[in-house]
Protein backbone atom coordinates (compact mmCIF):
# COMPACT_ATOMS: atom_id res chain seq x y z
CA UNK A 1 0.00 0.00 0.00
CA UNK A 2 0.97 3.79 -0.70
CA UNK A 3 -0.12 6.92 -0.11
CA UNK A 4 -0.25 9.08 -3.09
CA UNK A 5 -2.12 12.36 -4.03
CA UNK A 6 -5.53 12.64 -4.94
CA UNK A 7 -4.18 14.53 -8.51
CA UNK A 8 -2.05 11.43 -9.06
CA UNK A 9 -5.00 8.86 -8.10
CA UNK A 10 -7.10 10.77 -10.56
CA UNK A 11 -4.21 10.39 -13.69
CA UNK A 12 -4.51 6.45 -13.22
CA UNK A 13 -8.27 5.99 -12.98
CA UNK A 14 -8.27 7.98 -16.17
CA UNK A 15 -5.42 6.38 -17.75
CA UNK A 16 -7.18 3.05 -16.42
CA UNK A 17 -10.68 4.13 -17.70
CA UNK A 18 -9.08 5.01 -21.23
CA UNK A 19 -7.12 1.85 -21.71
CA UNK A 20 -10.43 -0.10 -20.76
CA UNK A 21 -12.90 1.86 -23.01
CA UNK A 22 -10.43 1.23 -25.52
CA UNK A 23 -10.04 -3.11 -25.05
CA UNK A 24 -6.74 -3.28 -23.45
CA UNK A 25 -7.72 -3.76 -20.06
CA UNK A 26 -10.94 -5.46 -20.32
CA UNK A 27 -10.32 -6.66 -16.67
CA UNK A 28 -10.32 -3.35 -14.55
CA UNK A 29 -14.12 -2.83 -14.18
CA UNK A 30 -13.70 -3.46 -10.69
CA UNK A 31 -10.50 -1.95 -9.87
CA UNK A 32 -11.84 1.32 -11.70
CA UNK A 33 -14.89 1.36 -9.71
CA UNK A 34 -13.28 0.81 -6.29
CA UNK A 35 -10.34 3.45 -7.24
CA UNK A 36 -12.96 6.01 -8.46
CA UNK A 37 -15.45 5.41 -5.45
CA UNK A 38 -12.11 5.54 -3.34
CA UNK A 39 -11.29 9.03 -4.97
CA UNK A 40 -15.01 10.22 -4.09
CA UNK A 41 -15.00 8.84 -0.45
CA UNK A 42 -11.38 10.86 0.20
CA UNK A 43 -12.80 13.93 -1.26
CA UNK A 44 -15.68 14.05 0.38
CA UNK A 45 -13.93 13.34 3.60
CA UNK A 46 -11.45 16.67 2.62
CA UNK A 47 -8.28 14.30 2.40
CA UNK A 48 -5.57 14.95 -0.01
CA UNK A 49 -4.39 11.96 -0.74
CA UNK A 50 -5.45 7.89 -0.90
CA UNK A 51 -3.73 4.98 0.23
CA UNK A 52 -4.06 2.62 -2.79
CA UNK A 53 -2.39 -0.68 -3.49
CA UNK A 54 -0.61 -1.01 -6.85
CA UNK A 55 0.49 -4.35 -7.30
CA UNK A 56 -2.75 -5.47 -5.55
CA UNK A 57 -4.49 -4.32 -8.07
CA UNK A 58 -2.26 -4.96 -11.26
CA UNK A 59 -3.06 -8.46 -9.89
CA UNK A 60 -6.64 -8.09 -9.77
CA UNK A 61 -6.86 -7.26 -13.40
CA UNK A 62 -5.21 -10.27 -14.20
CA UNK A 63 -7.24 -12.52 -12.33
CA UNK A 64 -10.11 -11.32 -14.09
CA UNK A 65 -8.73 -11.13 -17.55
CA UNK A 66 -7.51 -14.72 -17.20
CA UNK A 67 -11.02 -15.90 -15.21
CA UNK A 68 -12.94 -14.72 -18.57
CA UNK A 69 -10.57 -16.51 -20.47
CA UNK A 70 -11.14 -19.26 -18.83
CA UNK A 71 -15.12 -18.95 -19.22
CA UNK A 72 -14.18 -18.55 -23.10
CA UNK A 73 -12.27 -21.68 -23.33
CA UNK A 74 -15.30 -23.46 -21.57
CA UNK A 75 -17.81 -21.93 -23.70
CA UNK A 76 -15.33 -22.91 -27.21
CA UNK A 77 -15.28 -26.56 -25.90
CA UNK A 78 -18.82 -26.35 -25.57
CA UNK A 79 -19.67 -25.31 -29.09
CA UNK A 80 -16.82 -28.11 -29.80
CA UNK A 81 -14.07 -25.81 -31.11
CA UNK B 1 -8.18 4.85 3.15
CA UNK B 2 -7.50 1.12 3.01
CA UNK B 3 -7.51 -1.79 0.43
CA UNK B 4 -8.24 0.07 -2.76
CA UNK B 5 -7.15 -1.43 -5.30
CA UNK B 6 -5.90 0.63 -8.48
CA UNK B 7 -3.51 0.24 -11.52
CA UNK B 8 -1.19 2.57 -13.35
CA UNK B 9 -1.55 2.70 -16.97
CA UNK B 10 2.23 3.38 -17.88
CA UNK B 11 2.49 0.07 -17.03
CA UNK B 12 -0.07 -1.00 -19.16
CA UNK B 13 1.46 1.13 -22.39
CA UNK B 14 4.96 -0.29 -21.04
CA UNK B 15 3.39 -3.50 -21.78
CA UNK B 16 1.68 -3.02 -25.09
CA UNK B 17 4.41 -1.41 -26.57
CA UNK B 18 6.88 -4.43 -25.48
CA UNK B 19 4.20 -7.15 -26.58
CA UNK B 20 6.69 -8.91 -29.81
CA UNK B 21 4.12 -8.45 -32.96
CA UNK B 22 1.19 -7.01 -30.41
CA UNK B 23 -1.93 -6.26 -32.52
CA UNK B 24 -2.02 -3.27 -34.33
CA UNK B 25 -5.31 -2.67 -32.20
CA UNK B 26 -3.26 -2.32 -28.66
CA UNK B 27 -0.15 -0.48 -30.05
CA UNK B 28 -2.01 2.34 -31.79
CA UNK B 29 -4.03 2.73 -29.13
CA UNK B 30 -1.09 3.11 -26.70
CA UNK B 31 0.02 5.75 -29.15
CA UNK B 32 -3.22 7.41 -29.09
CA UNK B 33 -3.17 7.47 -26.02
CA UNK B 34 0.86 8.00 -24.58
CA UNK B 35 0.25 11.85 -25.28
CA UNK B 36 -2.90 12.43 -23.38
CA UNK B 37 -1.70 10.69 -19.93
CA UNK B 38 0.52 11.33 -17.51
CA UNK B 39 0.97 7.87 -16.54
CA UNK B 40 4.86 7.98 -16.60
CA UNK B 41 4.84 10.95 -14.23
CA UNK B 42 2.67 9.18 -12.13
CA UNK B 43 4.18 6.00 -12.18
CA UNK B 44 7.43 7.48 -11.38
CA UNK B 45 6.08 9.16 -8.46
CA UNK B 46 5.14 6.22 -7.13
CA UNK B 47 8.36 4.67 -7.48
CA UNK B 48 8.91 1.06 -5.10
CA UNK B 49 11.26 -1.72 -5.91
CA UNK B 50 8.28 -4.11 -5.61
CA UNK B 51 6.27 -2.24 -8.39
CA UNK B 52 8.59 -3.41 -10.67
CA UNK B 53 6.82 -6.77 -11.62
CA UNK B 54 4.06 -4.52 -12.80
CA UNK B 55 4.58 -4.55 -15.91
CA UNK B 56 4.89 -8.39 -16.08
CA UNK B 57 1.62 -8.33 -14.87
CA UNK B 58 0.11 -6.16 -17.14
CA UNK B 59 1.87 -7.94 -20.09
CA UNK B 60 0.20 -11.32 -18.90
CA UNK B 61 -2.96 -9.77 -18.55
CA UNK B 62 -2.94 -8.05 -22.13
CA UNK B 63 -1.59 -10.91 -23.59
CA UNK B 64 -4.48 -13.08 -22.23
CA UNK B 65 -6.89 -10.53 -23.16
CA UNK B 66 -5.62 -10.97 -26.78
CA UNK B 67 -6.15 -15.08 -26.84
CA UNK B 68 -9.45 -14.36 -25.31
CA UNK B 69 -9.89 -12.45 -28.62
CA UNK B 70 -9.01 -14.35 -31.20
CA UNK B 71 -10.61 -17.52 -29.28
CA UNK B 72 -14.27 -15.36 -29.83
CA UNK B 73 -13.13 -14.87 -33.04
CA UNK B 74 -12.62 -18.17 -33.75
CA UNK B 75 -8.86 -17.42 -34.93
CA UNK B 76 -7.31 -20.32 -32.45
CA UNK B 77 -9.28 -23.19 -31.47
CA UNK B 78 -10.26 -24.12 -27.40
CA UNK B 79 -6.65 -26.14 -27.31
CA UNK B 80 -4.55 -23.69 -28.20
CA UNK B 81 -5.71 -21.25 -26.32
CA UNK B 82 -5.17 -23.52 -23.35
CA UNK B 83 -1.69 -23.62 -24.53
CA UNK B 84 -1.01 -19.88 -24.21
CA UNK B 85 -3.35 -19.99 -20.73
CA UNK B 86 -0.38 -22.79 -19.56
CA UNK B 87 2.61 -20.95 -20.49
CA UNK B 88 1.03 -17.83 -19.09
CA UNK B 89 0.83 -19.66 -15.79
CA UNK B 90 4.44 -20.80 -15.90
CA UNK B 91 5.12 -17.40 -16.30
CA UNK B 92 2.61 -15.90 -13.39
CA UNK B 93 4.59 -18.80 -11.06
CA UNK B 94 7.90 -16.82 -11.98
CA UNK B 95 6.29 -13.47 -11.04
CA UNK B 96 4.63 -14.99 -8.01
CA UNK B 97 8.08 -16.02 -6.67
CA UNK B 98 9.51 -12.83 -8.07
CA UNK B 99 7.62 -10.40 -6.03
CA UNK B 100 7.82 -12.96 -3.04
CA UNK B 101 11.42 -12.61 -3.46
CA UNK B 102 11.16 -8.49 -3.27
CA UNK B 103 9.08 -8.93 -0.06
CA UNK B 104 11.85 -11.07 1.30
CA UNK B 105 14.81 -8.67 0.59
CA UNK B 106 15.80 -10.80 -2.02
CA UNK B 107 16.13 -8.49 -4.81
CA UNK B 108 18.65 -9.99 -6.80
CA UNK B 109 17.11 -13.20 -7.15
CA UNK B 110 13.52 -11.36 -7.92
CA UNK B 111 15.59 -9.54 -10.62
CA UNK B 112 16.63 -13.06 -11.92
CA UNK B 113 13.45 -14.51 -11.61
CA UNK B 114 11.80 -11.18 -13.83
CA UNK B 115 13.76 -11.75 -16.38
CA UNK B 116 13.08 -15.78 -16.65
CA UNK B 117 9.05 -14.58 -16.34
CA UNK B 118 10.02 -12.32 -19.51
CA UNK B 119 11.10 -14.93 -21.23
CA UNK B 120 8.18 -17.29 -20.28
CA UNK B 121 5.93 -14.33 -21.02
CA UNK B 122 7.78 -13.65 -24.68
CA UNK B 123 7.50 -18.18 -25.04
CA UNK B 124 3.38 -17.79 -24.21
CA UNK B 125 2.92 -14.97 -26.67
CA UNK B 126 4.96 -16.76 -29.59
CA UNK B 127 2.31 -19.93 -28.70
CA UNK B 128 -0.28 -17.46 -29.35
CA UNK B 129 0.93 -15.85 -32.51
CA UNK B 130 2.36 -19.21 -34.24
CA UNK B 131 -1.44 -20.56 -33.51
CA UNK B 132 -2.86 -17.42 -35.09
CA UNK B 133 -0.71 -17.83 -38.00
CA UNK B 134 -1.52 -21.62 -38.31
CA UNK B 135 -4.99 -20.80 -38.07
CA UNK B 136 -7.69 -23.61 -36.27
CA UNK B 137 -6.54 -26.77 -35.45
Amino acid sequence: MKIVSIADARNILLGLTLANLHGILPGAEPVIDQLGKAIADAKAAGKDDIEVGVMEGLWAIYDATKAKLQASIAQAEFEGR
Amino acid sequence: MKNILMAVLALALAACASTPGGTNQVLGTATILMPAIQGHGTLGALGDPEYRAGPHVTQMSVLLHRTDLALNRKQISSAQAKEVLAATEVAEATVRKAVAAEKAGRSSEATQLLLIASKQIGNATQILETAQKGGVK
